[in-house]
């Protein structure tokens, strides 16, 4: 609710709509793929140490492992087939299994590799996309959404109230 | 760059690393202990562990390993102990440590509390409890060397009446058997016996008169009559061997049962004298009877090691991914493995320093213990080499143990080797089972052990030699009496001052072969038999005689049954054959006479025909 609450500050607020699609996309990866690898560390990493918006990587995240769960058997037969039934890049990968790190990224696991490639594909453009939503989104329908019935129905929510009520108390 | 995640990102770090730092020197040493306690079955206690995380070192001061059989001692403890791990395995999980000096290593030193642990759960009967039951069964076989019992006088009444003589029950069945067999062959030959068809035969015979049968062509009409007289006989004839031949198979079965009631006798005799327990003093006996006991429990004691070994560093393990997982758990995925180039296993201790010094306190039993243990590891087929060990404890001037072993589990078979070879040791005290008039103690002042034990696969094969001297042997006062035997056993142990004991045990661990030999055997063999031997000798005799007594008029009545039914099914049979004999040589003869008469009537036809030729 809260990540929701700011991604609706933050997509009115004057923040850079690229920064905010920026953290949308690596949110995206670490959504799509399992959490403990060594990729996810890095880009974690490097949302917190640049300015992407991390209200935006943290909606993507909770967004995307939701997508992850129904998509999860999909992931594992793209992974299987890349790692163990293309003959031609086996080589590649026997080498990078053979690194140090290799057991931090889990590349050979059939989830992992699945979603990571899947997560690669669209991170570009899903970056795009979100930014052009940003730039539209702010234009016009801003004040159309503010005024749907889906936003209104939301507002009246008692739990929300009440989360508003808690919100903007002032001590 | 945003400064505050920086600074965030830093104190997460530095958090992790304050965590790891405080808590994993417990966490370690918890999980050493751990693993050791499942091995023991009782507590294994490491004393200030130290994790050195930037140099990968391990340090501790005491490592403490509770003797299982007696827990308020340790099998041993070590004073400190330091190693290193190598860096790079470690991101696979890999423990991969070169060399370990455990200096200092004490054994049997007392613990200040009791390092029990509640036993596990017993888990089902695996392949060690068969082997150690089969050997206990071996030792348990062997008769006990009641010398008391051979006092009193064998009561044989008593022992015929307890004894359930199966030999009058198999009779009882024979007998049954050979009247059945008679009876279902008496109605075979009533209902087969073909007196009515041969008597039609007859009259057929009768009928074809061939001086009554005039021309050439009522004659061939009754040469086809005799014929098919002559097949019907022919006929009967085969049926009836084809019964003889069934008849035979079934007499056949019936005396082969008749050839075994010999053995059936001696069965019952034979357990008849087991229910007596008449002991046989045969040498092996004594040896197994004496010193059984003593001679298995290395094995006991060994092979729960052995089958933990076998489950710890596995041979035959299967590393590739065989295949696809169809339906792994959610998130969780299928690791495919590739081929490492320097693979390593989970674990592995290249080489372990061991010295030590057992008993400081008293310098005269003082033991300096030193060796290697070589390729201590959970996966033997990728390190490529077997664990090996060389130990020895040396006293002041002399090697007193020198124990070497292999555990070789590389390949597909489990094999492991051990070798134990002792001069001039300390033997102590060997306790044996208390039984009246024999020692129950055996007081070794020295003595020269070797030991050379073999597990391939199941094929187990243990020899030990052990000659100790000088010997007395302990038989305790509540077990002497004032008797015979007494008096020659006391004697007999009292002039014996050295023991020399060999034995094996081999076969495979589900079946296992026991031998012991030992000098007393045969000395305690022949004072035994001398001394006892003659009433034995005489309850055996009358053992057999009641026996027959009882068994013997059934026996008659059995081979009276059998013959009877012999007699019945081959005579009447037989009968059958020579009526049928009688009338196939009639039919016979009737079928040439008309022929011989065929013969000549053609030629007298020609005869004539060729001279009224000749006229014209």
């Amino acid at each position: 609710m809260q990540f929701i609450s700011k991604l609706i500050k933050v997509l009115r607020s004057g923040e850079s709509p690229g920064l905010i699609a920026g953290g949308f996309a690596m949110g995206l990866v670490v959504g799509l793929t399992p959490f403990w690898t060594l990729h996810n560390v890095l880009i974690l990493a490097a949302a917190i140490l640049t300015k992407v918006n991390l209200a935006a990587v943290f909606f993507a995240i909770f967004f995307f492992s939701f997508v992850t769960f129904l998509f999860d058997p999909l992931f594992h037969n793209l992974g299987f087939v890349v790692l163990a039934q293309i003959e031609k890049i086996k080589p590649l990968w026997t080498a990078i299994y053979n690194w140090p790190i290799a057991p931090f990224t889990r590349f050979y696991n059939t989830v992992v590799m699945g979603s990571l490639l899947v997560a690669l594909a669209l991170v570009i453009p899903v970056y795009f996309l979100t930014q052009k939503g940003i730039v539209a989104y702010r234009g016009n329908p801003a004040a159309k959404i503010e005024k749907s019935k889906f936003i209104k129905a939301l507002k009246g929510n008692f739990v929300v109230k009440w989360y508003i009520k808690i919100r903007d108390l002032e001590f | 760059m945003r400064p505050k995640g920086l600074i965030g990102l830093l104190v997460v770090i530095l958090l992790v690393a304050g965590a790891a730092y405080l808590l994993s020197d417990r966490l370690i040493e918890r999980q050493l202990e751990s693993a050791g306690e499942s091995i023991v079955g009782a507590k294994v206690e490491i004393d200030n562990l130290n994790f050195d995380l930037l140099g990968l070192a391990i340090s501790l001061d005491r490592l403490q390993v509770t003797n299982p059989n007696d827990t308020w001692k340790n099998m041993f403890e070590t004073g400190e102990m330091k190693f290193d791990m190598e860096t790079a395995p470690l991101s696979r999980k890999k423990i991969i440590i070169n060399n370990i000096k455990v200096a200092d290593i004490r054994i049997g030193t007392q613990r200040q509390t009791n390092g029990y642990l509640p036993p596990k759960p017993k888990e089902p009967p695996g392949w060690v409890d068969h082997a150690i039951e089969s050997l206990k069964q071996k030792v348990a076989a062997a008769p006990v060397l009641n010398l008391g019992m051979l006092k009193q006088k064998i009561n044989v009444d008593s022992l015929m009446a307890f004894v359930n003589i199966q030999s009058l029950q198999r009779l009882e069945t024979l007998k049954l058997s050979a009247d059945s067999t008679r009876q279902r062959w008496q109605t075979i030959i009533a209902e087969f016996d073909p007196k009515g068809e041969l008597k039609a035969v007859e009259t057929q015979i009768h009928d074809l008169t061939s001086q009554e049968i005039k021309g050439v062509e009522n004659l061939i009409a009754a040469l086809d009559k005799s014929k098919k007289i002559y097949d019907t006989v022919n006929g009967f004839k085969k049926e009836t061997e084809q019964k003889k031949a069934l008849a035979a198979l079934d007499i056949k079965q019936v005396k082969t049962a008749v050839a075994s009631i010999d053995n059936w006798i001696a069965d019952d005799i034979d357990a008849i004298k087991s229910k007596a327990r008449l002991p046989d003093f045969s040498a092996q006996n004594i040896g197994t009877m004496l010193f059984g006991h003593n001679v298995i429990q290395p094995i006991v004691n060994m092979l729960p090691y052995i089958d933990l070994a076998r489950k710890y560093m596995p041979a035959a393990q299967q590393f590739m991914s065989a295949g696809k997982v169809e339906k792994p758990p959610r998130f969780v995925g299928q690791n495919i493995r590739f081929l490492l180039r320097h693979p390593k296993p989970n674990f592995l201790i290249e080489e372990i320093f061991i010295s030590g010094v057992t008993n400081q306190q008293d310098t005269s039993k003082v033991l300096y213990l030193s060796g290697k243990v070589n390729g201590v590891t959970s996966h033997p087929r990728v390190y490529g080499k077997p664990l090996s060990f060389q130990l020895a404890a040396d006293l002041p001037n002399s090697t007193a143990y020198q124990l070497t072993g292999v555990v070789d589990h590389t390949g597909d078979i489990p094999a492991e080797r051990f070798e134990l070879k002792a001069a001039g040791i300390r033997l102590g005290n060997i306790s044996l089972p208390a039984r009246p008039y024999l020692p129950s103690q055996i007081d070794a002042r020295r003595g020269d052990l070797a030991t050379r034990f073999s597990l391939a696969g199941s094929q187990l094969d243990f020899e030990v030699g052990l000659t100790a001297r000088p010997v007395s042997f302990i038989i305790p006062d509540s077990l002497i009496h004032d008797d015979l035997i007494s008096k020659v056993t006391s004697s007999l142990f009292n002039s014996v001052d050295m023991l020399q004991l060999s034995a094996r045990i081999y076969g495979t661990t589900s079946d296992l072969n026991l031998q012991i030999r030992s000098n007393i055997d045969n000395v305690l063999a022949e004072r035994m038999k001398e001394l006892v031997g003659e009433s034995v000798k005489l309850a055996r005799a009358e053992i057999e005689k009641r026996v027959n007594a009882i068994v013997e008029p059934k026996k008659q009545e059995a081979l009276a049954l059998v013959s009877k039914m012999e007699n019945q099914i081959t005579g009447g049979i037989q009968a059958i054959e020579n009526d049928i004999n009688k009338k196939l040589a009639v039919a016979d003869e009737k079928k040439k006479e008309i022929e011989k008469k065929i013969k000549g009537e053609t030629t007298k036809d020609v005869t004539k025909k060729l001279k009224g030729l000749i006229k014209n």
